[in-house]
């Protein structure tokens, strides 16, 4: 079992957390986590929310109380006994292979319009910027801050750059920002501090489909630069 | 059978008891910001405590019932009027078709919810009818209410509501209400000037100066606050030193502290994961006494184990269940 560390966070939700970095090897132990606790061995389970380092379980805790005779343990003390359990199984890093998203971006311009500012900061051509940006397959790490929003790592680097001092009323919905050691799209017209380099046309979220986030955490990102005709066709073809 | 918006309040919205099982999509849980005030609601006129109800928040507010109507108002912050008849809070009554209803602010409290038989009926949108309204969803067009809104609501009520409507319509009044109440044992202690709180993840993140100053000092509930989450003003809160948290799952009743010291408590449309270290989670009892506080109340923190936090919460979910399973004997 890999070295663990169980939390309560509330009276309903308990974190796993496997270490205190921002790694691949990590993301995968907690992607991992995610396949061997599921609604049909964890009772009272409502749901299983995954982040860089850690995995969070929401459960109802009645459900323990009703289920468990010894009252002298709390309902914490059962499920954090029973989660060591599950881990305990023959478990490792997720080897399945995870759906491979090529995402097409506008970059610059008004689609990106932090670009210049980026180049000029970091000393490097915008063309290098985007290369740079495109030749990395990304991963997800987790989904959060809006419905929809992704997480990607790790980007190069030469991209590394710090969030804008002041973060922008609203950002427009598909923008693609950059900062730290990150990569994301904004799914939705939101504030946003990230640097913006281009905008993609697809739909990221829409809360009326089966499977409502184009992404998923532990999935993966190759992105593409496409030309503002590309953009304005995608734009069009896509609902 | 519906209701007629009039004066629509200030961010009046649908809320059940949340949007669950998405948090893994980045999409916030939302739903009633006092949970015990819209369960109470809806067990009163016969629904399920998840069903869909009105949260107005301390403003004016009114509206005309289209038909006859079995409802209920619970929480705190309104005094509310049937044409001349006040309503008493956390009752069911039954109100003739015509009859305006008005919603108006009172001094003490902050959200007021309104149940109605069978529902409001609006589709649910990713499993809730909770509007969240940063991404327009749920709820009636993902939005507050608006003057001439027209809310329908679900036109099969359960057994339990007809034989509560029956029993009011032998009144014969434009306002019956109903001779009966909940005598709850664990209820919310609204009038109380202090939080039961258990130390967070990063608790000893924290300068023992701050840790003293946390249990020690008032916060004052600031403007810039709403249904994400409430800035409590105080004094500040310094870290031992400056590390950063990598983005875990935070949720409602997480008390964050930002880099420029300041403290955050995380209520219902909260993000789903955050960067900033937990100080400490808000016992779950205690949650509908924060959603009650307004604006510049000023409120203290007192320590509890999170096994304490945990018999609470236990122990009021339990008691719900008991009212739920005794109102369906009385009235089935």
């Amino acid at each position: 079992m890999p070295d663990c560390d169980i939390y309560p966070l509330s009276e309903k939700a308990v974190v796993i957390s496997f270490g205190d970095a921002i790694s691949l090897q990590l993301h995968q132990l907690v992607m991992g986590a995610s396949q061997v606790i599921t609604p049909h061995n964890f009772p009272g389970f409502i749901e299983a929310v995954p982040s860089y380092n850690s995995l969070t379980i929401y459960y109802d805790p009645v459900i323990w109380w009703q289920k468990e005779v010894d009252h002298q343990k709390s309902c914490f003390d059962h499920v954090r006994e029973h989660l060591l359990n599950l881990l305990n199984q023959p478990f490792s890093a997720v080897t399945t292979q995870r759906p491979l998203h090529h995402v097409p971006v506008c970059y610059g311009g008004t689609f990106g319009p932090d670009l210049a500012e980026v180049s000029a900061e970091l000393g490097l051509s915008e063309r290098e910027i985007i290369d740079l940006h495109c030749q990395i397959k990304y991963t997800i790490f987790m989904l959060g801050f809006v419905p929809g929003f992704a997480y990607m790592g790790e980007l190069s680097p030469l991209l590394s750059i710090s969030r804008k001092p002041s973060p922008r009323a609203k950002v427009p919905g598909g923008s693609v920002g950059i900062a730290g050691q990150q990569t994301g799209i904004y799914p939705l017209d939101v504030p946003g501090g990230w640097r913006l380099i281009g905008q993609t046309p697809i739909p990221l979220f829409n809360p009326y489909r089966a499977q409502p986030t184009l992404f998923s955490a532990g999935d993966e990102v190759l992105f593409h630069a496409i030309s503002e005709e590309e953009f304005h066709h995608l734009k069009k073809s896509t609902p | 059978m519906s209701l007629r918006i009039l004066q629509p309040g200030i961010q009046t919205t649908l809320q059940d008891l949340g949007r669950w099982g998405n948090q893994h999509l980045g999409v916030p849980v939302s739903g009633a910001m006092d949970d015990f005030a819209a369960a109470m609601a809806n067990l009163l006129v016969g629904n399920d405590e998840n069903a869909a109800c009105l949260e107005f928040v301390m403003s004016n507010a009114g509206f005309t019932v289209e038909e006859d109507c079995l409802l209920a108002f619970c929480g705190r912050g309104t005094e509310v009027w049937a044409d001349a008849e006040n309503i008493p809070l956390w009752r069911s009554c039954l109100v003739k078709a015509g009859t305006e209803i008005k919603i108006r602010p009172v001094s003490r409290g902050y959200r007021t919810y309104l149940a109605v038989a069978g529902g409001f009926h609006v589709l649910p949108v990713m499993n809730s009818r909770s509007t969240y309204e940063p991404a327009q969803l749920g709820g009636l067009a993902g939005r507050a209410l608006q003057p001439n809104d027209k809310l329908l609501v679900e036109p099969t009520a359960s057994a339990i509501s007809f034989h509560m409507m029956d029993a009011l319509a032998r009144e014969n009044r434009n306002l019956a209400v109903s001779h009966w109440s909940v005598d709850f044992k664990t209820p919310p202690d609204y009038t109380r000037d202090f939080i039961r709180m258990v130390k967070g993840p990063e608790w000893d993140w924290f300068t023992e100066e701050a840790q003293d100053r946390f249990f020690a000092c008032g916060f004052t509930l600031s403007v810039q606050s709403n249904r994400m989450g409430f800035r409590m003003l105080g004094k500040p809160l310094s870290f031992k030193n400056q590390s950063e948290l990598i983005s875990t799952a935070v949720c409602k009743g997480s008390l964050q502290v930002t880099n420029d010291s300041s403290l955050i408590l995380l209520m219902s449309d909260c993000q789903t994961t955050g960067g900033y270290p937990r100080i400490a989670q808000t016992a779950a009892v205690d949650l509908p006494v924060c959603a009650q506080l307004r604006p510049n109340d000023t409120i203290a923190f007192t320590e509890i184990s999170s096994v304490e936090a945990e018999n609470l919460y236990l122990e009021r979910e339990l008691e719900l269940r008991q009212v739920k399973q005794n109102i369906e004997l009385i009235f089935s």
